[in-house]
C-alpha cells in the first residue's frame, strides 16, 4: 500500500497543512492506486450522505400525514402576516403627487384611493387647498425616490400601476417541517382594497431549482 | 412536536443586537442541525424540538455575555447532548438497513432504482458496522464541520477526529464496494 494513502482522506477534507496538501497533490498526479483510492472514498463519502439524505426524506413522509390538517392554519398564518407587509407599502406610495395643482380631481371621489383621502376630506373644510396641505404633511417623510415626482395624477391613483413588491419569506417559517417539499416556494398575489385592506389573496406554489446542502470541498 | 407548538414566528434578521446574531445563527445552521439529528436517530420531530431548546440555550448564552467564539460547534454540542439525552431513539436510525426506504427521487428510472437500493442496502451494512463515534464524525463531517470543530462537539482531540474520519470511510469504501 502506498505511503501517501493515510494523508488522502485528509487531503480531501483539506485538513492537511498547505505544504503537505501540495506534496499530496503532486504525489497524486503520478500514482494510480492512491487516485483509484481517492475516488473510491469520495465515492463512499458522498454515498453516505445520501444515504443520510434519503434517511431523512423518508422519515419526514413517514410523519408527513400527522401534519395535514395543520397546513391550513399555516396557510392562514401566511396570509396574514402576506397581508400585513403588504398593506404599508402600497399605502403609502401614491399619494405624495396629490400636492401636484392639476388634481383637480377630488381624491374623494375616486373610488381607488386610500383611506386617508376619504379622512382628510371629511375631517377639514372644503377647500381644496387645505386638504392637499394635510396629506402633503402626512406624507412629507415618504423618501423622495418613491415619490412619483412627474407623474400624472390618473397614474398616481391607478393602484394596479405600481411595480409589485416582492417579500420573500422562508416557507419553513410558516409551515411545519415535511409539509412543504423541498424546492417549492410560494407566490402571493394580493389585491388591495381601498382602504388598504386586502381584498384577495391567492398563494400559487412556484417550483424553483433544488436547494443543494453544501458539501465539503 | 404537537400542532399547538409550531414554529410560526419569523426569524427575521436584526444583526445588530445579540440576539440578531443568533436569529442569523438560526437561519443559517436550523437545517443542518435538524438533519445531524435525524440522522443520530431522533424524529423529525424530536429534531426540531431539540434544535428549538439548543438556541433557546445559546439566546441565554449570548444575553450572558458568553464566549462567541465557535458559536457552530458550540450549537453542534449542545444540541448533541440533548440528544444523547434522548437514548431511546439514538441507535434507532441505523441499527435497521433502509428497507423501505425510498432511496431515490422520483424521476429515476427502475432500473436506476434497483441499483441505487442494491447500493445503499450494502452501505446500510457497512453503516451498521461503523462505530458510534465514526458515524458521529463522519455525520457532522457530512454537515461541514471541520476536524477541529467536531473535536470539540464530540470532546476529542483533532487528531482523534482526523484518525476516526479515516477509519470509517476506508471502512465504507472496503465493506460496500463503492
Amino acid at each position: 500500500m502506498c505511503d501517501f494513502s493515510g494523508r488522502l482522506i485528509a487531503w480531501l477534507d483539506k485538513e492537511l497543512p498547505e505544504g503537505e496538501a501540495a506534496v499530496v497533490e503532486r504525489h497524486l498526479k503520478v500514482c494510480m492506486e492512491c487516485q483509484s483510492r481517492l475516488v473510491a472514498y469520495q465515492q463512499a463519502s458522498r454515498t453516505f450522505d445520501a444515504y443520510c439524505d434519503a434517511e431523512i426524506a423518508s422519515e419526514r413522509r413517514r410523519s408527513l400525514p400527522r401534519w395535514i390538517p395543520v397546513i391550513s392554519a399555516g396557510a392562514a398564518a401566511a396570509i396574514a402576516v402576506a397581508a400585513v407587509f403588504l398593506t404599508f407599502p402600497r399605502g403609502r406610495v401614491p399619494w405624495p403627487s396629490i400636492k401636484s395643482p392639476t388634481a383637480h380631481s377630488s381624491p374623494a371621489m375616486d373610488p381607488r384611493v386610500g383611506a386617508a383621502h376619504s379622512v382628510a376630506a371629511l375631517q377639514t373644510p372644503p377647500s381644496a387647498a387645505s386638504r392637499v396641505a394635510r396629506v402633503d404633511r402626512r406624507y412629507a417623510a415618504v423618501p423622495a425616490r418613491r415619490r412619483s415626482a412627474g407623474a400624472a395624477p390618473a397614474q398616481v391613483h391607478d393602484v394596479g400601476a405600481l411595480p409589485a413588491i416582492e417579500i420573500t419569506i422562508p416557507s419553513d417559517a410558516m409551515f411545519p417541517p415535511g409539509a412543504v417539499p423541498e424546492g417549492v416556494s410560494f407566490v402571493a398575489d394580493v389585491v388591495l382594497g381601498a382602504d388598504g385592506s386586502a381584498e384577495r389573496l391567492r398563494l400559487q406554489p412556484q417550483f424553483v431549482t433544488l436547494e443543494r446542502r453544501a458539501t465539503r470541498p | 412536536m404537537s400542532g399547538e407548538t409550531l414554529p410560526l414566528r419569523l426569524p427575521l434578521p436584526r444583526f445588530r443586537t445579540r440576539e440578531g446574531e443568533a436569529t442569523a445563527l438560526y437561519r443559517e445552521l436550523r437545517k443542518p442541525l435538524v438533519r445531524y439529528l435525524m440522522c443520530l436517530g431522533l424524529s423529525s420531530d424530536e429534531a426540531q424540538d431539540v434544535v428549538q431548546d439548543a438556541f433557546v440555550s445559546l439566546q441565554k448564552h449570548l444575553a450572558a455575555g458568553g464566549s462567541q467564539e465557535n458559536i457552530r460547534s458550540w450549537l453542534y454540542r449542545v444540541a448533541h447532548n440533548h440528544a444523547r439525552n434522548r437514548q431511546t431513539s439514538y441507535d434507532r436510525r441505523f441499527s435497521a438497513p433502509l428497507g423501505e426506504v425510498d432511496t431515490m427521487s422520483d424521476e429515476a428510472t427502475p432500473e436506476r432504482m434497483v441499483l441505487e437500493k442494491e447500493k445503499f442496502r450494502r452501505l446500510g451494512k457497512a453503516i451498521g458496522l461503523l462505530s458510534e463515534r465514526e458515524r458521529e464524525c463522519l455525520l457532522l463531517r457530512g454537515g461541514g464541520l471541520r476536524y477541529r470543530e467536531i473535536g470539540e462537539v464530540l470532546g476529542i482531540p483533532t487528531s482523534t477526529v482526523g484518525d476516526t474520519v479515516e477509519r470509517a470511510i476506508k471502512k465504507l469504501a472496503e465493506n460496500c464496494n463503492v
